[in-house]
């Protein structure tokens, strides 16, 4: 049993492997983010392989499954590749992501990612932080000292 | 035996004064330089009308002044043994101690507000920069030479660009931060234009120019308010005699 299945994976053609697609990983890639409230950065398909091909990337909006395609063309290894920027997109939306080849059946498995969702600054809280230090212990001294600097005065000037 | 006591005490009174006008004049010299503002941040706090670090400031530079001359006055006071004009020296030095207090305290208490921590400035910013208004062309400026001298990026980090939404993202959607978070050649040329768009972070600041806003607010604070501080310890000294 074991070796019919050998055989027969010998015998299956290599071109009927996946292209990978997944979002760039900040640790690996160096990248500052792959998800963002408009985009997504994705790894383009390997350059050995499908090097100098056209391409699309058929991207669907999930909750009205809109379809939308990118056409690009995967760069060669000889050029420095960084990512597929997949712009235009609404925040806090998902979206399923295809690689497909351009003239031949070879398509990545289905990404689905949802893209962030920003919050408004004007929610951003700006009021007094808590107090310092110092300005507590700048505004007790002073005034101590401002108290007993009047009733010197006063002292001085009842007692001439 | 009183006499000698009194000319110790005359002796000693005078010492202080001319202390006390040095140190004067020093506060005053302090107070010009913050509010000449040589690290430009002034739009930071003006562009909200909380400019009270510049404010307290500018008191200090008459209050400094004030002081230095009032010792002056207190020195012949002293030497001239009248009683009259050492009362008219003490009512108006405790007149300047009222306002360098002010002083002082607004200057603590403004530095606080502004950076206590990072959201003031952030909300400031993200309202700000790239907005076509005379605030918004003062605080884009303000902000691009912090970003481009200091080597930074946003509030705490280039991710508030991407966490709230802003001004800047509106007017350009395509821009997930501004230009002047991506590193330059000497030639003031982007290294890498594309890498800076993507995020490369080689190509680009990644730590937060807070920091430094808050460290050169507070050296301001410091010197208008704890400079002021010492010198009205100073003069309490002074005046107890």
């Amino acid at each position: 049993m074991l070796n019919l299945l050998f055989i027969l994976g010998i015998l299956c053609p290599l071109n009927l492997a996946e292209i990978e697609i997944r979002l760039l990983d900040p640790k690996i890639d160096g990248v500052l983010a792959s998800r963002f409230p408009n985009s997504f950065l994705l790894g383009l398909p390997d350059c050995s392989v499908y090097g100098n091909k056209s391409a699309e990337l058929l991207y669907t909006e999930l909750p009205s499954n809109e379809n939308k395609t990118k056409s690009f063309i995967v760069p060669s290894c000889s050029v420095t590749r960084l990512g597929l920027l997949l712009q235009n997109l609404k925040n806090g939306t998902t979206y399923n992501m295809q690689y497909k080849i351009a003239g031949s059946n070879d398509t990545s498995a289905n990404l689905t990612m949802a893209t962030t969702n920003v919050i408004d600054f004007q929610q951003i809280d700006s009021g007094l932080p808590a107090r310092s230090g110092a300005m507590v212990v700048i505004t007790v001294i002073l005034s101590v000292a401002m108290a007993a600097l009047l009733i010197g005065l006063i002292v001085v000037l009842f007692s001439s | 035996m009183g006499a000698g006591a009194v000319t110790c005490l005359m002796f000693v009174v005078v010492a202080l004064n001319a202390i006390a006008a040095a140190a004067g004049l020093a506060l005053f010299a302090v107070a010009i330089w913050v509010a000449v503002d040589g690290y430009k941040l002034y739009p930071i706090s003006g562009v909200s009308g909380k400019d009270d670090i510049f404010a307290a400031a500018w008191i200090a530079i008459f209050t400094g002044f004030a002081f230095f001359l009032t010792c002056i006055f207190g020195i012949f006071a002293a030497l001239k043994r009248s009683r009259a004009l050492m009362l008219v020296y003490l009512i108006i030095m405790f007149i300047i101690f009222l306002f360098e207090c002010a002083s002082a305290i607004t200057a603590a208490t403004n530095r606080d507000y502004l950076v206590g921590n990072s959201n003031f400035v952030k909300k400031q910013m993200l309202q700000y920069y790239g907005q076509d208004s005379t605030q918004g062309k003062q605080i884009t400026q303000t902000w691009n030479r912090v970003m481009e001298q200091v080597e930074c990026c946003g509030a705490d980090s280039p991710e508030d660009w991407m966490l709230y939404n802003s001004t800047l993202k509106q007017i350009y959607p395509t821009y997930n931060w501004p230009l002047s978070c991506c590193k330059r050649l000497s030639t003031f040329e982007l290294q890498n234009p594309a890498g800076c768009k993507v995020g490369l972070t080689s190509t680009l600041f990644t730590k937060g120019c807070f920091n430094y806003i808050e460290s050169v607010l507070s050296r301001y604070t410091w010197a208008v308010s704890w400079y002021g501080f010492s010198v009205l310890m100073l003069v309490v000294s002074l005046d107890v005699f």
